[in-house]
């Protein structure tokens, strides 16, 4: 992912605001959209959507208006599209959080959960554990998926290992167009998944 | 608190992994895939460009919405009273003099100055 893009929201803003694209700059580089990048935010969006509340357009439109409206700000120069992976990947980080506490909670209790925040003692520790275990078993599904394709499998396995981007490939000892045709692999497998498993 | 879990970080990683790899596709490869879904690659860029202008058109009147609002509570502010302009003060008569600025020259630049701010306000 676009080291910059991450570093940025991780950060929640840059420094000084004239680094940030203004709300007009925001709107032109939306407008600018070419085709080819307008088809990146759909592939992107539909994987990051699966598990969600949301449809794949809904959730850039929403990572869009979040932008316009100043809650997440894009730097100067960074890759406009990578921003904007960003920032759905981060609403629909929130919304499965949000998901898989309240199924693990039950319905009766949904209103009162969410209006709690459940936050701190017992009931948080049991719900800690129960999405963790809800993510080992994503975690296993993806393994599954990918099941008898070796090379796909040990690029997880790099991952496992804190390894990414050209550090991964290197270590895998591929070329380059073999890394993104594995890592495509990849991709179609896990976007087969979902959206019903794609859960947290 | 605590760290967060380390399946969840590895699934982060896979997943931004998948996002750099739609960044690094080429869109002729992207409408292919498209295709062996069914799908018409023009009919989804037209949709995605729809939803972008819709985004837009939101942001644009959600904006104007909140000017409106703030320019209405400016209005619908209590007023506090207007001090007495300050150039009729004896010590700012006497600067006056001495920097040969008239009474009139002091109130329009006074009246500029109080139009600039009422026009930052209303900008939000």
């Amino acid at each position: 992912m676009d080291r910059q893009a991450k570093a940025e929201l991780a950060k929640g803003g840059a420094d000084d605001a004239g680094d940030l694209l203004s709300y007009d700059e925001a709107r032109a580089a939306c407008e600018a959209l070419s085709e080819d990048e307008l088809l990146k935010l759909e592939r992107g969006a539909r994987q990051l959507a699966g598990g969600t509340g949301y449809e794949p357009l809904e959730l850039l439109h929403e990572a869009i208006a979040r932008t316009l409206a100043g809650k997440r700000n894009c730097r100067k120069g960074t890759n406009f599209i990578a921003f904007l992976f960003m920032v759905m990947k981060g609403i629909v980080s929130h919304d499965r959080k949000q998901r898989n506490r309240l199924e693990q909670i039950g319905d009766d209790d949904e209103m009162s959960a969410a209006e709690s925040g459940v936050s701190g003692g017992p009931e948080e520790e049991l719900l800690r554990k129960a999405e963790d275990a809800a993510f080992e078993r994503l975690y296993d599904r993806v393994l599954a998926a990918l099941d008898g394709d070796d090379d796909a499998l040990l690029a997880i396995a790099g991952l496992e290992e804190g390894l990414k981007g050209a550090k991964l490939r290197e270590s895998l000892g591929v070329t380059q167009a073999q890394y993104t045709y594995t890592m495509r692999r990849i991709r179609r497998k896990v976007e087969m998944m979902r959206p019903k498993e794609w859960r947290r | 608190m605590t760290g967060k879990n380390r399946r969840a970080e590895e699934l982060s990683n896979i997943e931004d992994e998948i996002l750099e790899n739609i960044l690094a596709t080429s869109a002729e490869d992207l409408r292919a895939e498209l295709k062996e879904q069914g799908e018409n690659p023009d009919k989804v860029v037209a949709a995605v460009r729809d939803t972008v202008k819709a985004a837009l058109a939101t942001a644009a009147k959600s904006r104007l919405e909140k000017a409106k609002a703030e320019f209405q509570a400016f209005r619908n502010a209590p007023r506090t009273p207007t001090p007495a302009p300050d150039f009729f003060m004896p010590e700012t008569m006497a600067a006056r003099k001495a920097t040969g600025s008239s009474a009139d020259d002091e109130a329009v630049k006074r009246a500029a100055e109080i139009l600039h701010a009422l026009e930052q306000k209303k900008q939000g």
